[in-house]
């Protein structure tokens, strides 16, 4: 845990954040902060809540207690939360997903054309902007294809561009990339990297220990509920080495919260 | 059917020496048809569209009580609808200037009657949206323009089938135009056969109207690609729920307004007409054997439909040949495109030419083959969808460790498929208690149903026991829903 923190400042941070689910408590006192220009992933075993944490952080679920702030404004609490598209933040979800209605061109036609961000634009109108990503993401050949017609680096690619072309503060990243094969892992990762040196703060989420540690600058590990370890990805190799592959997997003790978040959700109203 | 229609073009050209698709009425019944059946389907989606998205998508008040009552349109018969209106339209006669007699008058009952099709379909449309690919348009649009440019588009399959099916529905609706005096192709059916004796040219008279149903079914099908038509799980929303505002209220009194439009107001009319309940009393009394029989053939043509569909949902999912399969699922789907009244009359036709005459023509038998074979649509689009959703890989794991197919489809697909096919039974069920185009054909001699009885009292002018009657199989279907309702919830309780 990162101890108590302050909304004030540029970042995101997170305090005190808990979500029950029934009787079960999946989220407990978590407290993080996600500054600009660094990846930090948050690792754990499935159902540890991970991606509860970032949906909340987006703005798709409410604290049960806790408070959220983005670059020094309240973004959510228990009781109201800013609308998503105001919070300056993207997100890459785990299945992508793509609008299967609408073709490569037209996805990220369509994010341009609600950019409310902080206005790091390339400095040109929407069409240029829509040109300079499909091209540097190699994917302006394929303006007029469906999603399905797109092989899975390509649809990553598009998850990607659509992401970025708002040059959000902020990323955060459901394992998107958990079905790559290592290679194209890498290259997607060396995109990430530049967005990152760009000034946007990414928060990706993780159950490969090794894939944290190879891409990020700092980590965070979450067990039960609760965030246990955080520091820089040196200073944990160093303090723990393998030995916290023991300590995040081996006391799980987390068997039927993910059934429990299908079975309880609640509606968020936006 | 299409056997009868075939040999009946030969006999009618040969015979009368006239072919009456090139006569100069076939234009107005087309023209009338297809005006009935656009303007229903219209009101229908009008209706049925943003009701489903503010039920499903919206924080308006009672959403979850009008997922339970949107269905109840559908459990008002077309024939009770308009007899309520006619009667309603009557006493407004001094007040607004209705002409109820007339095409518009058909298509905005009819549009009541069915908008809750596409109501379900649009529900199934919705709830088959990843929330996702939602959640992730939040992120730079408000919700309007998500559920516009994101959520409705992507559902459009299931709404386009569900506009489609209507459009079937009133295109071979007979009781509703007939009632009102219109003439659409199934009420010209039923005058040629009744009037003229002339069977094989009231049949040939449908065949441009089947043909165009046939390619609507097509369309159908090539929209859907596969889908299910009614997803598991409908109980609760699974999509992002956006704020009303301000128009919580407004939007809850204008869904409001639809039901009673579609039920509160024709049951008021019909309790109005009935007067007393001593005239209640009598004509229940005296509707006993007619009650008894209609339940009795409405339960018989259910459970054949719903024998015909199990085998016929397991295949069409199931076997390895696609052109096999898609034929069976055609072949199921194609009483949708037959009139009401050709139905009937091509069973009159085909049973009187077959061996078996003395046993099925002029016994309830026909009447239970019209019930099974008009509905089979229903009983297999709600097993398909229930097939749909049963992985074949739960039928191969239990292949290594039973040898036995039939005990794995007792065991693991019957299971699973049962809500789907009590789904089916229920829909079917309704639907034949108040079937009146089909019975009015192939009704055996000192047989009456609740509904035909309905039918011919109306002729006689009797009103009060025209909505006795009414109020009476409204009062045994409503009690059919509510124990089928809770015998549904009961049994797959937290399932």
């Amino acid at each position: 845990m990162e101890g108590a923190l302050m909304g004030g400042g540029s970042g995101i941070v997170a305090e005190g954040i808990t979500r029950r689910f029934g009787n079960t408590t999946l989220l407990a006192d978590i407290s993080l902060r996600v500054s600009r220009g660094e990846v930090l992933t948050l690792c754990g075993p499935s159902g540890c809540g991970k991606t509860t944490l970032l949906r909340m952080i987006a703005g798709f679920d409410l604290p049960d207690a806790g408070i959220i702030w983005i670059d020094g404004v309240e973004v959510g609490n228990p009781e109201r939360a800013l609308y998503p598209f105001n919070r300056n933040v993207s997100m890459i979800f785990q299945n992508l997903a793509l609008w299967p209605h609408m073709t490569v061109r037209e996805h990220l036609e369509f994010a341009v054309s609600g950019l409310k961000h902080d206005g790091r634009s390339i400095g040109a109108g929407p069409d240029e902007q829509v040109d300079y990503w499909l091209e540097t993401m190699h994917i302006q050949g394929l303006c007029s294809r469906y999603p399905h017609e797109l092989s899975g680096g390509e649809k990553q690619r598009l998850a990607l561009a659509r992401a970025f072309i708002c040059r959000p503060g902020y990323l955060l990243m459901d394992e998107p990339f958990s079905s790559l094969d290592p290679f194209l892992k890498e290259k997607m990762w060396k995109v990430v990297h530049r967005i990152r040196d760009d000034d946007t703060g990414i928060l990706y989420v993780s159950h490969d220990v090794n894939e944290a540690f190879d891409f990020s600058d700092r980590v965070a590990f979450m067990i039960r509920g609760r965030i246990g370890i955080t520091g820089y990805v040196a200073d944990i190799k160093e303090k723990y080495g393998a030995s916290i592959l023991d300590m995040v997997y081996a006391d799980r003790g987390i068997s039927g919260l993910s059934h429990a978040t299908d079975e309880c959700g609640g509606d968020m109203v936006f | 059917m299409m056997f009868t229609l075939i040999s009946g073009v030969h006999d009618a050209i040969l015979g009368s020496g006239r072919f009456p698709l090139f006569e100069a009425r076939q234009a107005g019944l087309i023209l009338n048809t297809l005006a009935v059946s656009t303007g229903a389907t219209c009101i229908a989606l009008a209706t049925g569209v943003p009701l489903s998205v503010f039920m499903d998508r919206t924080d308006m008040p009672g959403r979850d009580l009008f997922r339970i009552i949107y269905l109840l349109p559908v459990l008002v018969p077309p024939v009770i609808q308009t007899v309520s209106w006619t009667r309603i339209a009557s006493s407004l006669t001094g007040v607004f200037p209705i002409d109820i007699y007339s095409v518009g008058g058909c298509a905005v009952i009819l549009g009541m009657c069915y908008f809750p099709f596409v109501t379900l379909m649009t529900l199934s449309g919705l709830r088959s949206v990843d929330r996702d690919i939602e959640e992730v348009a939040l992120l730079w649009h408000g919700g309007f323009r998500v559920c516009t440019r994101i959520t409705l588009p992507v559902a459009l399959p299931h709404i386009a089938s569900g506009a489609i099916l209507v459009f079937m529905l009133c295109a071979v609706n007979f009781t509703v135009p007939d009632i009102l005096r219109v003439r659409v192709y199934p009420v010209e059916i039923f005058v040629q056969y009744s009037a003229f004796y002339n069977g094989y040219g009231a049949l040939l008279q449908s065949l441009p109207l089947v043909s165009l149903l046939i390619l609507l079914l097509w369309g159908m099908d090539r929209m859907m690609q596969g889908r299910a038509f009614v997803q598991a799980g409908m109980g609760r929303a699974t999509g992002p729920v956006y704020s009303l505002g301000g128009m919580r209220w407004p939007v809850c009194c204008l869904c409001a307004s639809v039901f009673v439009m579609a039920v509160v107001l024709p049951l008021a009319e019909l309790v109005r007409t009935t007067g007393s309940f001593h005239v209640f009393r009598d004509v229940v009394v005296h509707s006993i054997p007619e009650t008894i029989y209609t339940v009795m053939v409405a339960f018989c043509g259910t459970v054949l439909s719903i024998a015909t569909a199990l085998p016929a949902a397991y295949l069409a999912d199931r076997l390895k040949n696609v052109t096999a399969a898609y034929a069976i699922g055609v072949l199921n789907m194609l009483p949708l495109t037959i009139p009401a009244t050709a139905f009937g009359l091509s069973l009159v036709e085909v049973w009187n030419q077959s061996w078996l005459h003395s046993v099925v023509c002029g016994s309830s038998v026909i009447v239970i083959l019209g019930y099974a074979g008009r509905f089979l649509p229903y009983a297999f689009a709600a097993m398909a969808s229930g097939m749909k959703q049963i992985s074949p890989d739960a039928e191969e794991v239990a292949s290594l460790v039973s040898p036995s197919h039939a005990r794995i489809f007792k065991r693991i697909v019957l299971p699973l498929l049962a809500p789907g096919m009590f789904a089916g039974f229920v829909m079917v069920f309704i639907l034949s208690l108040g079937e009146l185009g089909t019975t009015l054909l192939v009704l055996p001699p000192g047989r009456e149903t609740v509904i035909l009885k309905i039918y011919n009292l109306m002729h006689y002018g009797a009103h009060a026991q025209v909505a006795a009657l009414s109020l009476f199989l409204l009062l045994i279907i409503g009690l059919f829903f509510v124990f089928a309702l809770l015998s549904y919830r009961y049994i797959w309780r937290g399932h």
